[in-house]
């Protein structure tokens, strides 16, 4: 029996440190499904729209995240030349920052924590945390100022986003109650693979968790093109001259003044 | 609204803004004989196209409006091929200087401040002069006083230069060395610059070459036609940079554009030309300078475009 118990406290001892960095301690699954699991490129492409619902408990608050693999970005930084005119002042180079950040919220940010700061701290999501992960090759000084215009940008062109309030619930059933978010994907979104990240979170604290993985790829025409640019790049180039050229000639046929030589 | 993705920018657009933008570019090319790259670029980067494809796309696109706007001037008799040809020619060997004059520009630091500086002063000069004496030209229409022309000392120097020819289309007799030296010379700003080079080539065909307006602006097209055919395929190959759908919108209104854009042109006195080309260039030049002075909305920028 002593044995038993060693071994129980051995045991929650380890779940205390493995649960430890996120506080998110005993943790549940959520059950959460998304659809689709492949989002599609096709031509006419323009952004989609991605399902996610699920259960929580009825007392609890809940947060998406879509997030994508990170990269090394090198941005051109602006900044006065004598003191008078704004030109690209060298390069930037980021690190760590991932290609694309949305985050979803049945609440804002103050009401799942107390500030941005601690939901940083306790849920390791939003903007602030963002900033915490990147690295930025500049003086320390300049970097928050460099991170806020990063965010800026990338809030700019779609690929961040934050919705607070935007996931709905439905009718509780006993202790549990639905959710449901339609994620607006961006047309900008590069081809890849994606995390599609649910928490579930009780005062400030994250109590559940699932992740799930979403596939973004090119199909039809789309694929077709990027695939002869990338592997025969010589031969595209080429096409797209003799196919510009033949544009230039059937617009003079048609809506030409059809007149040979001659002066003006 | 019907929306196309494009696979190589990697966005989607809406199909008649574009097809908008292409023909109204190209009704500019049709009429002064300039590429567009100046206008397209910025507008495609502020539709959300990053700038390396929106330079590259644009370059395939006005393959398409110079072939259209090259033949429909032909049609009038305005295309000087023995004056483009050896234009091109210079205009080949200029370039390929100016991307290692720029190269050591860049080393000397500093070099990008050099550039936009020397760009917008010379748009200023170019197009004020022009603006200048066009009206000049114009206002002495109305009051004909047919003023002897002198020969001045840049005339006098040209005469002398060996191997003078007859441009026929042009109706002027030149030393063959003249459009080989002053396309390579435009040839090299164009590289160091970032841009087509039309915004040069067609005051010095004007001022230098003595150029008739009307043929200035036909060879200017049948030249920019192969620089654009040259860097099309050379961004193809290296960079990737070419997205074909976003061309292929751009050039249908284009090449459309070039065709109304040359009807215009021909319907418009030379020094009318010459005065609306210099306020197009005055225009670009504002534009350069208040990009220059006001605060930008955000510190970062992607890499690439003019």
């Amino acid at each position: 029996m002593i044995k038993n118990k060693i071994w129980m406290s051995v045991i929650i001892l380890t779940m205390y440190f493995i649960c430890l960095p996120k506080s998110a301690c005993s943790t549940v699954s959520v059950k959460v499904k998304h659809e689709p699991n492949l989002i599609a490129i096709s031509a006419f492409f323009n952004g989609t729209q991605l399902t996610v619902s699920g259960k929580i408990a009825a007392e609890n608050e809940v947060a998406i995240i879509v997030k994508g693999t990170q990269e090394e970005l090198t941005l051109k930084k602006k900044g006065k030349a004598l003191g008078l005119l704004w030109m690209n002042m060298g390069d930037v180079h980021f690190k760590k920052v991932p290609n694309l950040y949305i985050l979803y919220s049945s609440k804002g940010m103050m009401e799942l924590a107390a500030s941005d700061a601690i939901a940083s701290e306790q849920l390791g999501i939003g903007f602030e945390s963002l900033k915490k992960e990147m690295e930025i090759e500049a003086p320390q000084a300049k970097r928050n100022y460099l991170a806020q215009e990063f965010l800026k940008l990338k809030k700019n062109q779609g690929l961040y986003a934050f919705h607070p309030g935007e996931i709905s619930f439905g009718q509780k059933s006993g202790t549990d109650k639905s959710f449901k978010a339609a994620v607006w994907i961006p047309p900008r979104i590069p081809t890849g693979e994606y995390q599609v990240q649910v928490m579930e979170i009780h005062n400030g604290m994250i109590v559940g968790n699932s992740i799930d993985q979403l596939k973004v790829e090119e199909q039809g025409i789309p694929a077709m093109i990027s695939s002869l640019a990338f592997n025969h790049s010589l031969f595209y180039g080429f096409l797209a001259v003799l196919i510009a050229v033949a544009a230039g000639l059937l617009m003079d046929f048609f809506f030409g003044t059809g007149k040979g030589g001659g002066a003006h | 609204m019907l929306h196309l993705y494009l696979p190589i920018a990697g966005n989607s657009v809406n199909v008649l803004l574009v097809f908008g933008l292409g023909g109204l570019v190209g009704i500019l090319s049709g009429i002064f004989g300039v590429g567009g790259g100046f206008l397209m670029t910025p507008l495609l980067i502020m539709i959300g196209i990053p700038p390396t494809v929106a330079a590259a796309s644009d370059s395939n696109q006005i393959v398409g409006a110079s072939t259209s706007g090259t033949l429909a001037h032909y049609k009038m008799g305005n295309v000087d091929f023995k004056m483009g040809i050896l234009l091109l020619i210079g205009g080949v060997a200029g370039g390929t200087l100016g991307v290692q004059v720029i190269k050591v520009l860049r080393q000397m630091g500093n070099a990008d401040f050099l550039i936009k500086i020397t760009y917008v002063l010379m748009l200023g000069f170019v197009g004020s002069y022009m603006f200048i004496e066009s009206l000049q030209a114009l206002r002495k229409n109305k009051a004909p006083t047919t003023a002897p022309k002198k020969e001045s000392k840049y005339a006098q120097l040209v005469g002398k230069l060996p191997w003078q020819t007859d441009f026929e289309k042009s109706g002027i007799r030149l030393s063959v060395l003249m459009p080989l030296i002053l396309g390579t010379f435009v040839g090299i700003l164009a590289a160091i610059m970032g841009v087509g080079g039309g915004f040069i080539m067609v005051p010095v065909m004007v001022y230098l070459l003595r150029m008739p307006m009307h043929v200035v602006v036909g060879t200017s097209l049948f030249q920019i036609l192969f620089t654009c055919i040259d860097v099309t395929i050379m961004q193809s190959y290296s960079n990737h940079t070419v997205d074909f759908i976003l061309a292929l919108i751009l050039l249908l209104g284009s090449t459309l554009g070039a065709q109304f854009g040359a009807k215009i042109s021909k319907k418009l006195k030379g020094d009318q030309l010459k005065i609306l080309l210099a306020s197009l260039v005055l225009i670009v030049m504002v534009k350069i300078l208040l990009d220059l002075l006001l605060t930008p909305h955000i510190m970062l920028a992607l890499k690439g475009g003019h």
